[in-house]
């Protein structure tokens, strides 16, 4: 038969039937048989008793008002956050539309670097492509080469490696801005999308 | 204007009946569908059980309704981690439950504050519910809870955490070791000796 110190941890699970069969068994043997245990339960009964009669109400405020409250603030911050780099992405956008674009002011002032750079590889002869794209973009200059050459001076004496590098660093810079929106886009989409909750706002 | 207001008032009050109807899953699903404002009901019917159980963790009524505001931001930013095959109360009172621990290891020496001390407004003391004491019992029982009220505030949290649990948020066991992390048999003795500390508290 279950002993008294065996009966005391499984108590106030028996009383509240959380034992398993055996166990109810024993415990209910030995309680009938001790008296100390059987007052050991009444008890635990008013313990067990007291802990569920526990008040559990409302706060005294509006604890709903107050959380949705919370919620819209950080729905109107969600939104603000959203405009904020919606607004950089239309920049970047822009600014993308307006390299990209055949006759943009900004290609132009780049010299063209992305043709250039396609004529060199495409068509050889750098030299008459590099004269034929300044005649186009920097006219003063084919003068300044041809009035060295006139002089006596080669095209990579005067000018000429002046010219290929100013090209060069332009088309470098297309290329760098041309990587960079891209990936300011995608950027801005991630933080975007992390920003703003999928749980829908109310 | 003031029956203006009062037709759309009605509508919101029919949509607000038609939510209290639903189980706490079904609201969850709606919230996630697109429909934010029924949290609130979510909210409504879970604030008595949480915030008391937060009050009697806490000990602190400021700090109890703050951390219940937390509680329920928390659970609706993560209302998507939500796994509808368990019960929502018990994916809640593990978010309250991580929440009123964490508060208790920030603030280790807080002073003790009984829930049936006077309340600052001057009121007989601070309830967490309303009662409805039957006069002829009211001394009575006001006194034994008082005093158990005293002897789970002298808990351990560990203990309390896991005896509110079972009492209070009438979790069953194997909920309340999926809330806290613990083995079952862990839950089962912590709650043993917390009825234990109780039982030598009251009086018999």
């Amino acid at each position: 038969m279950m002993t008294c110190a065996e009966l005391r941890p499984l108590l106030s699970f028996f009383l509240e039937k959380e034992t398993g069969p055996l166990e109810t068994l024993e415990a209910r043997r030995h309680l009938d048989a001790c008296p100390r245990c059987r007052a050991r339960a009444r008890t635990m009964a008013g313990v067990l008793q007291s802990c569920s009669d526990l008040p559990a109400g409302p706060p005294g405020r509006d604890l709903p008002g107050a959380v949705m409250q919370r919620l819209r603030a950080l729905k109107a911050a969600s939104g603000a956050r959203g405009a904020k780099w919606t607004g950089l992405a239309l920049l970047l956008a822009g600014g993308l539309g307006a390299l990209a674009a055949p006759d943009a002011p900004m290609r132009r002032a780049l010299g063209r670097p992305l043709s250039f750079l396609a004529g060199l590889v495409s068509q050889g002869g750098a030299s008459e492509r590099l004269r034929e794209l300044m005649a186009e973009s920097a006219p003063g200059v084919p003068q300044l080469v041809q009035g060295g050459i006139r002089a006596g001076l080669s095209d990579a004496a005067l000018g000429m490696d002046a010219t290929l590098a100013v090209n060069l660093l332009a088309t470098a810079l297309a290329f760098v801005l041309a990587l960079a929106i891209p990936v300011a886009l995608v950027t801005a989409w991630l933080l975007h999308r992390d920003a703003s909750r999928s749980t829908p706002l109310p | 204007m003031a029956g203006r207001r009062g037709q759309a008032a009605a509508p919101a009050g029919r949509a607000r009946q038609a939510v209290a109807g639903l189980a706490d899953e079904q609201i969850v699903s709606n919230v996630l569908r697109g429909r934010g404002e029924d949290f609130e009901e979510l909210v409504r019917r879970h604030q008595g059980a949480i915030h008391s159980f937060l009050l009697r963790m806490v000990r602190d009524p400021d700090e109890a309704m703050d951390l219940s505001q937390e509680v329920f931001l928390k659970v609706f930013c993560s209302l998507e981690r939500f796994d509808p095959r368990f019960r929502f109360t018990t994916w809640m009172y593990r978010i309250a439950s991580n929440a009123a621990i964490d508060q208790i290891r920030k603030r280790r020496s807080a002073p003790v504050c009984s829930l049936d001390a006077p309340a600052d407004d001057g009121s007989t003391g601070r309830e967490v519910a309303g009662v409805d004491p039957t006069p002829d019992q009211f001394l009575q029982a006001r006194e034994t809870r008082g005093r158990l009220e005293d002897a789970i505030q002298t808990l351990p949290p560990e203990y309390r955490q896991v005896l509110l649990l079972r009492h209070q948020g009438e979790r069953r066991y194997d909920e309340i070791a999926r809330i806290t992390g613990l083995p079952i048999g862990t839950v089962k003795n912590r709650i043993f000796r917390a009825r234990e500390i109780l039982k030598r508290s009251l009086p018999s």
